[in-house]
């Protein structure tokens, strides 16, 4: 049975692979695909390592694109809101650093430690869990809730609607996909679209 | 004599700096809508991209390069910027002054995105590099989501000649 599902899950991975992560992907109601990456402290961490938890505030960033250098305050700001109330912030970088080498893992502990992340930033060097969401862009948030089947999908797009000016924002989709989800109620506005750096992918 | 030459000289300078200023212009979404729908005979390019995109500024020299080709036919390309507006005069214009002094370049500073590229196109995902094919006849209105090759470019626009 456990061959069966891994079978399965490579199939639908593979299936987003295929996709490019353009359009395929997961959105708001599907299960999440459970990860295990290296950390910038040099620890693994997995997705079921916060199964205890009501969720988890999944973010696509890099260390070098302007959005994501942007919206690093904001991410940050959101672990402080949100861990305590167990939604906390786990980042993972998926970009090529091979074309992109400001995109290393070196550079990664890096740019965690000038910015004191508060949460951990994972790399993802295969690319495949970005795939597999179907990530596009920096930033792209996924916002995970615990269940009873495992981690699903609540939320999935940009973290507000200005990623010029922090204090021009009118709408902040990610806290408000989070209200609702912690009201029990469904995500009014379940996807969202941004313009971001394009996920560096390997040729 | 030389009070002569400053004055020339200065003349010279004014009307270069003018001609380029012609080549940029701020736009809102409503401008957008209306490039989206170009009259009966004309085919746009519209090419999405920014300073701060890597593989976006890699690929314009490819794109001025195919706007000289295409001088003469109904083929009409727009640069449509997506910097941050408080790098405009920072980085922004100093770079199309520089890079792309012949092309139409326009600055589009409406960060709402999610209220507005569905408008472009629904596939979309926001990814920058991309480029629009867009012409009243519908059978050759097409994207590419990501960075062209020559190669890619070509095969691109060909079929619009």
């Amino acid at each position: 049975m456990k061959k069966l599902i891994f079978l399965l899950l490579s199939f639908a991975i593979s299936l987003a692979v295929n996709a490019q992560g353009a359009t395929a992907g997961l959105k708001a109601g599907d299960t999440a695909i459970p990860f295990k990456l290296k950390n910038v402290d040099g620890n693994v961490v997995s997705l079921n390592d916060y199964a205890n938890l009501r969720g988890v505030i999944l973010v696509f960033t890099c260390n070098n694109c302007p959005f994501s250098l942007a919206y690093e305050d904001r991410i940050i700001a959101l672990n402080k809101k949100y861990d305590i109330m167990g939604f906390p912030v786990i980042a993972i970088n998926s970009s090529d650093s091979v074309a992109y080498p400001d995109e290393s893992y070196s550079k990664m502990v890096i740019r965690a430690s000038d910015k004191n992340f508060n949460f951990p930033y994972l790399l993802d060097d295969s690319q495949i869990i970005a795939k597999a969401y179907g990530a596009v862009r920096t930033p792209h948030v996924f916002l995970l809730q615990h269940s009873d089947i495992g981690f699903a999908v609540r939320y999935d797009g940009a973290i507000d609607d200005n990623s010029d000016d922090a204090d021009a924002v009118k709408i902040k989709y990610v806290e408000n996909a989070i209200t609702e989800v912690m009201r029990g109620k469904l995500v009014s506005q379940p996807f969202t679209k941004a313009i971001g750096c394009t996920i560096k992918w390997k040729k | 004599m030389n009070i002569y030459r400053l004055i020339l000289f200065l003349a010279v300078c004014l009307s270069s700096v003018k001609a380029s200023a012609q080549q940029y212009r701020k736009i809102e979404v409503a401008d957008l809508q209306e490039l989206l729908h170009p009259p009966i005979d004309s085919i746009y390019i519209l090419n999405f991209w920014a300073t701060w995109c890597a593989p976006c500024v890699a690929e314009l020299p490819l794109f001025v390069n195919a706007e000289m080709q295409f001088k003469d036919s109904k083929i009409r390309f727009f640069f449509i910027s997506l910097d941050f507006k408080k790098e405009y005069d920072t980085k922004v214009i100093p770079f199309l002054l520089k890079n792309l002094t012949n092309s139409h370049v326009l600055l589009l500073g409406d960060s709402n995105y999610n209220n507005w590229i569905n408008l472009v196109n629904p596939q979309w995902q926001g990814a920058i590099p991309a480029t629009f094919v867009v012409s009243a006849d519908t059978t050759k209105c097409k994207f590419y989501e990501g960075e062209f090759t020559e190669k890619k470019l070509f095969e691109f626009l060909l079929p619009l000649k």
